[in-house]
């Protein structure tokens, strides 16, 4: 059994066992999954999704998933501490990427009851991460060299420490829908919905990445370790007009990623400055996500993404996906 | 007579029994006010019923179960001594029925 069919099988066990510790309501400890690894999940999160497509002479597998167990600290806190287990992993020709990390953290969040006032959601994490660094056939030394360690798909292994906020600025957010039950079973619009629905956070982190066990570099013929530090801004925004009853839904995150601290040796591989920019828009064919989102929600979708993420070790690519898309959400 | 001193002396004559049901009323009303005035939806003239979700009655989007989370435990649970609830102990699905029975109102 290969990483992908264990994390595909594990991924569906997750999904079936986040919808029995939900309705447990097991005080102590809370169960979370979805495809980032923000300290909130917000209406731009994404959610987990695992993907097989199948194509002309080509299929592929896309699995996002983050899962976290939450454990309350004290009965007179809000503070908790987690593990979290993430795999991003592609095979699609030239968009590969295979990420796992394991993390452990604490969580806590600030802020008040009342609108008018912000609130923000901070981890601090440390992570053990695995991605495999894919061979680039085609490159000169592999032309040259087609045996060489680096003309083989390599694994490398780094630590992660990463402070992390998730800042809701107050008025940054709308109000979900307003709705009433009406004589149906169903529900109707009333006064108070919003002709907007949207909501705008900004995520900020400082990150120390140690590589501990390095891939051959195909340029220099070495193992390239060492550490880098830095920071990242991420911007999230979600928006869904009142029109089709919410059902139109568009989701964009910018991050930025700036290095103030590179070894030598990373330098090459770890750039000082990194930005990766994700949009999708969606159509909800069933109900709007907002009103009910758990089950099956059918939707089609255009997403693009574009630029790279060096921690993630994803590269640099531009992607345009239009795609039918079928989630499942677990929950009450 | 003045109405403060009124409420007083009944208050006073009031059985121990009474004075349970009145302590309920008053904490479900509190609840009930609260609640109202953080929700867009007007709670008075559409009401909840207790299997709908907290997200029908216009909360923020992404904050609003933990705003309302955060009062829960401040109004409610601190001063009957029951533990904090956590992020993710009340969110957009949960319902009004569930949120009451958090507070402490059955």
């Amino acid at each position: 059994m290969t990483n992908r069919h264990l994390v595909s099988a594990v991924f569906c066990a997750l999904l079936t066992g986040g919808v029995a510790l939900a309705q447990e309501n097991d005080p102590w400890s809370r169960f979370q999954l979805n495809a980032d690894e923000i300290p909130k999940q917000t209406p731009w999160t994404e959610a987990a999704s695992l993907s097989f497509v199948s194509g002309e002479g080509e299929s592929s597998t896309d699995i996002d998933i983050a899962a976290r167990y939450d454990w309350q600290i004290a009965r007179d806190e809000t503070s908790t501490v987690f593990v979290r287990g993430v795999a991003h992993v592609n095979d699609r020709a030239k968009s590969e990427e295979e990420v796992y990390k394991l993390s452990a953290g604490y969580h806590f969040e600030f802020g008040g009851a009342s609108p008018a006032q912000s609130f923000g959601y901070s981890d601090l994490t440390l992570s053990y991460q695995q991605n495999t660094v894919f061979a680039d056939l085609t490159s000169d030394p592999c032309v040259q060299s087609p045996g060489a360690v680096f003309c083989r798909d390599q694994e490398e292994t780094r630590v992660i420490g990463a402070f992390a906020t998730a800042f809701i600025p107050s008025g940054w957010e709308s109000a979900t829908p307003v709705l009433y039950p009406d004589s149906d079973g169903g529900y109707t619009f009333v006064e108070g919905s919003p002709d907007l629905l949207f909501s705008v956070s900004p995520v900020v982190s400082v990150f120390y990445d140690e590589v501990l066990d390095a891939a051959t570099d195909p340029g220099t013929g070495l193992k390239i370790d060492g550490s880098a530090a830095g920071t990242t801004l991420t911007l999230g925004a979600y928006l869904s007009p009142r029109v089709l009853d919410y059902r139109v839904e568009f989701k964009a995150s910018f991050k930025q990623m700036v290095a103030f601290s590179r070894d030598a040796s990373r330098k090459p591989g770890f750039p000082a400055n990194a930005d990766l920019f994700t949009a999708s828009l969606d159509y909800n064919l069933g109900k709007p996500s907002l009103l009910d989102d758990t089950g099956w929600r059918p939707a089609i979708g255009l997403s693009y993404s574009s630029g790279r993420d060096p921690l993630t070790g994803r590269k640099e690519k531009e992607e345009t996906v239009l795609a039918f898309k079928l989630t499942h959400k677990a929950g009450k | 007579m003045p109405t403060s001193k009124i409420v007083r002396t009944s208050i006073e004559a009031a059985s121990p029994r009474t004075i349970k049901v009145l302590a309920v009323m008053t904490t479900e009303a509190l609840f009930f006010a609260g609640l109202n005035a953080r929700t867009a939806r007007d709670l008075v003239k559409y009401p909840p019923i207790d299997s709908e979700p907290i997200r029908n009655m216009g909360i923020p989007l992404s904050t609003g179960a933990d705003r309302i989370r955060i009062w829960i435990n401040n109004d409610f649970r601190v001063p009957a001594k029951m533990k904090k609830l956590v992020s993710g102990e009340v969110t957009p699905k949960t319902t009004y029925s569930a949120l009451k029975t958090l507070a402490g109102i059955k």
